[in-house]
């Protein structure tokens, strides 16, 4: 027993960027300290829970591995958080969004999946973390660099795939293939549009704010800011506050009111177009802090479109001709215009487009899984001539491919892959060994 | 030859005539042996009056000069990174290992208070459990558990290679070297500034083909934790024979009472009185009376010293609580044992002589120069 009581279960590790806007994410801290343990966050969470009872939710941790649901407003990340807090001796309210509850509405808050990350934020770390900001939906540029985030599922050495058994759970490493900082990825990075990076920015500066008790912030201050704000940015007239911020009217004017709670991604949009601080706003003050002419008027779905018809009907034909074709939202965004706004006034064109987009996923997809059978028809022939039993489990460990349940084409692919290797007749020298090979039922 | 009287520890007197009845004349002869008689009850009260005098603990005077000795060197910053504590069997290592945790506990609670998930200190015992190959698993282990790391039954072994992460197929069996990953990063996670091993001789029975000391030399060097080594004479062979050890280690030694000294003899004296005030019966045997044949009898040594007295006590207890002066010629350990022991500690501080903290090549004129050149 240790000379000094009460130590906390778990090592002391401190959370990157606490304090600022670029501070980790609670998808990154988890791994990171179950890492630093030698164990899986699995492990870690349930040791967590061993000494710390969560009750019912004490039981969902596969599916709070999966979504990370434990960051967003719920009730949820708050009792994880108190208790990874009492089990770390660290402080962690910066992590998750579960402290702007009081003053956000849940909706489309954070991601659940399609995780992204910033490969130049990311390489320049020492020691690699995954930002909160990442996370959020309303944020797909990074706020330092001017580029897009980019997905972290596009593993470029899929020939060093790892086995299930040798993979670690990381938000900073490829989970396929190991590579830290998504080395591995050859993806080209693209230069994010004005208004991106300027909400991106507004999420930053948020994030950085510190316990919103201490910062004097309620709903009722945030309320009051809103005002402010339309009276000095708008003269008081709500409707055209709306319009210019590209929200609905009734639900602004709801907000505005204060009978119900404005969504995160609607006030990124305000500060974003008026240059107002967002954390003055919170305070209930409505202070520009960037200049005008930083603005750039975004897309609005009230004009008429400028551009020459045949020229946005030439981009559109030629983005469905690409290899693979670009996508609806991609042209929208390079032509400034709204992808309902494609569709409505370029209806042949936008239907190609995404027709073509709709042949490509589906030939990707026939690529996979012939891609997939092939992997497993080869393991399960050499299973065979190794005189192993041919079943899913062997077979999924000798082609180094997971087949997850909920996966059902590669599920299918694996059948289909064991079939077409029993059916194959094995060369000479290989049939004594193969006496002993056969389906094994019981893996069946 | 010296009488073994009786002593009132509630008037301090030394009475000469004692409870039992005896003459110093009839002591002088050797005592004829008692017929068998009726032993006492081996009763809960006896036991526990016995195990109240086992429990007895006598501080060594010497403590404070071996911490003053030992505190500077546990630093963070100095060069020292192993410590050894050494002295003759039963001269209380034991005991000062109590003290000298108890005092480090103080020392580092507010370390330990501002940050909750620090444990700076960590003591542990190397027991011999007879399979020498293992012997390092059993102290990487008890690390482990005195780190309180959690989850020991689940660790992988991840690893980053060539910039890939994974975890490497069968880490989770407890191998020597992935028990000694486990303990290298808890000791610096948990900010772990010392780690005590007791009965640290036992380490020498760790065979395989590591010498225990490199293995605990490089544990120092790449935790920075300060590894206190407490144990018989036997674990200087350790860093005797190693000249990499000997740059980075002090020894300290817990001497024992010196009949021919006059301060020891006087402490010897005050340990004596304050065992008789602790005796387990109400007939307490006079042993300041004897105290030089009690001295040699124990080499100087309180635990030896201890271990005849508890066992005389017991022959006391059960005797109705009379006492007898051949319990005390029964306690006393048989001729060859005697020379055993002896001949070990002779051994022992003959090899410790010039290696303690506090010995130099420099001879007293050098040591009067240099003060004179530090008063410069």
């Amino acid at each position: 027993m240790s000379n000094f009581p009460n130590r906390t279960l778990f090592y002391g590790l401190p959370l990157k960027g606490a304090g600022t806007g670029q501070v980790e994410s609670f998808r990154s801290y988890v791994p990171r300290l179950a890492r630093e343990h030698s164990l899986t966050p699995f492990k870690l969470f349930e040791l967590l829970y061993e000494k710390y009872p969560m009750g019912v939710i004490g039981s969902s941790i596969r599916s709070t591995l999966a979504t990370w649901d434990v960051q967003t407003l719920a009730e949820k990340g708050n009792l994880v958080r108190e208790r990874l807090e009492a089990a770390t001796g660290v402080s962690l309210d910066g992590c998750s969004m579960s402290r702007f509850r009081e003053v956000f509405a849940a909706q489309k808050l954070m991601r659940k999946s399609g995780w992204l990350f910033c490969p130049h934020c990311i390489s320049e770390d020492d020691g690699m973390y995954s930002r909160l900001l990442w996370d959020v939906q309303s944020v797909t540029a990074c706020p330092r660099h001017g580029i897009y985030l980019l997905p972290i599922d596009a593993c470029g050495k899929p020939e060093q795939r790892l086995t299930l058994n040798n993979r670690v759970h990381s938000s900073t490493a490829c989970s396929t293939c190991g590579s830290v900082g998504y080395s591995c990825m050859n993806l080209k990075t693209e230069k994010a549009t004005v208004a991106e990076i300027a909400q991106a920015r507004v999420m930053e500066e948020l994030l950085g704010m510190g316990p919103l008790t201490k910062e004097g912030v309620s709903l009722e201050t945030m309320r009051r800011g809103l005002r402010e704000l339309v009276a000095g940015a708008f003269d008081n007239k709500p409707t055209v506050a709306s319009i210019e911020c590209r929200l609905t009217r009734g639900g602004f004017r709801m907000w505005f009111r204060g009978s119900s709670v404005p969504a995160l991604s609607g006030l990124l949009k305000i500060c974003e177009r008026t240059g107002a601080d967002i954390t003055e706003l919170l305070r209930g003050r409505y202070v520009q802090v960037r200049s005008p002419s930083h603005l750039v008027k975004g897309p609005n779905v009230f004009r008429r479109i400028t551009l020459d018809a045949a020229a946005v009907r030439l981009q559109l034909v030629a983005a469905a001709k690409s290899t693979p074709p670009k996508s609806l939202t991609s042209v929208a965004r390079a032509l400034d215009v709204d992808t309902a706004k494609l569709k409505r006034e370029f209806p042949e064109e936008s239907s190609a487009l995404l027709k073509a987009c709709a042949d490509a996923l589906k030939a990707k997809q026939a690529s996979a899984y012939q891609d997939a059978l092939n992997v497993y028809k080869d393991a399960a022939l050499r299973l065979r001539m190794k005189g192993i039993r041919v079943g899913p489990n062997y077979v999924q460990q000798e082609a180094r491919l997971a087949a997850f349940s909920r996966n059902t084409d590669r599920q299918m692919a694996m059948k289909e892959g064991m079939r077409l290797a029993m059916e194959m007749p094995l060369p000479p020298s290989a049939s004594e060994a193969q006496c002993a090979s056969n389906v094994d039922p019981s893996q069946e | 030859m010296t009488t073994l009287t009786t002593f009132d520890p509630t008037t301090n007197d030394h009475n000469l005539n004692g409870a039992s009845d005896s003459s110093p004349a009839a002591h002088a002869s050797a005592p004829a042996p008692a017929p068998r008689k009726d032993f006492a009850e081996l009763t809960p009260e006896i036991i526990e009056k016995q195990k109240a005098f086992y429990e007895t603990r006598i501080k060594h005077p010497a403590l404070k000069d071996l911490l003053d000795d030992l505190l500077p060197l546990l630093l963070p910053h100095s060069e020292t990174s192993i410590i050894f504590i050494t002295g003759a069997t039963g001269v209380g290592k034991t005991t000062l290992c109590r003290q000298i945790l108890q005092t480090l506990v103080s020392d580092f609670a507010p370390i330990a208070e501002a940050d909750p998930s620090s444990i700076p200190l960590v003591a542990i015992e190397a027991y011999s459990n007879g399979d020498g190959r293992h012997g390092f698993k059993s102290i990487y282990q008890d690390l482990a558990r005195e780190l309180m790391e959690p989850g020991m039954d689940s660790k992988r072994n991840i690893v980053e290679v060539e910039g890939r992460l994974y975890a490497r197929s069968g880490g989770q069996r407890q191998t020597i070297p992935n028990l000694r990953r486990i303990v290298e990063g808890a000791l610096e996670k948990r900010k772990t500034r010392v780690v005590v091993i007791d009965e640290a001789a036992h380490l020498m029975r760790f065979t395989g083909d590591m010498a225990p000391m490199d293995t605990l030399k490089s544990l120092a060097n790449t935790t920075g934790v300060k590894l206190i080594f407490v144990g018989s004479f036997d674990m200087l062979d350790m860093v005797l024979t190693h000249g990499q050890i000997a740059r980075r280690t002090s020894i300290l030694l817990l001497d024992r009472y010196h009949f021919d000294n006059r301060d020891h003899r006087k402490t010897f004296k005050s340990v004596l009185g304050k065992l008789m005030n602790r005796w387990p019966c109400d007939e307490v045997p006079d042993l300041v009376a004897v105290e030089k044949h009690l001295h040699e009898v124990s080499f100087g040594c309180v635990g030896l010293l201890k271990s005849v007295l508890l066992d005389a006590s017991a022959y006391q207890l059960r005797n109705h609580g009379r006492w007898e002066p051949q319990f005390l010629v029964k306690a006393a350990k048989s001729n060859k044992l005697y020379s055993v022991i002896r001949s070990e500690i002779e051994r022992g501080e003959a090899k410790v002589r010039d290696a303690i903290v506090g010995t130099s090549i420099w001879d007293e004129d050098m040591v009067a120069q240099l003060m004179k050149a530090v008063s410069k």
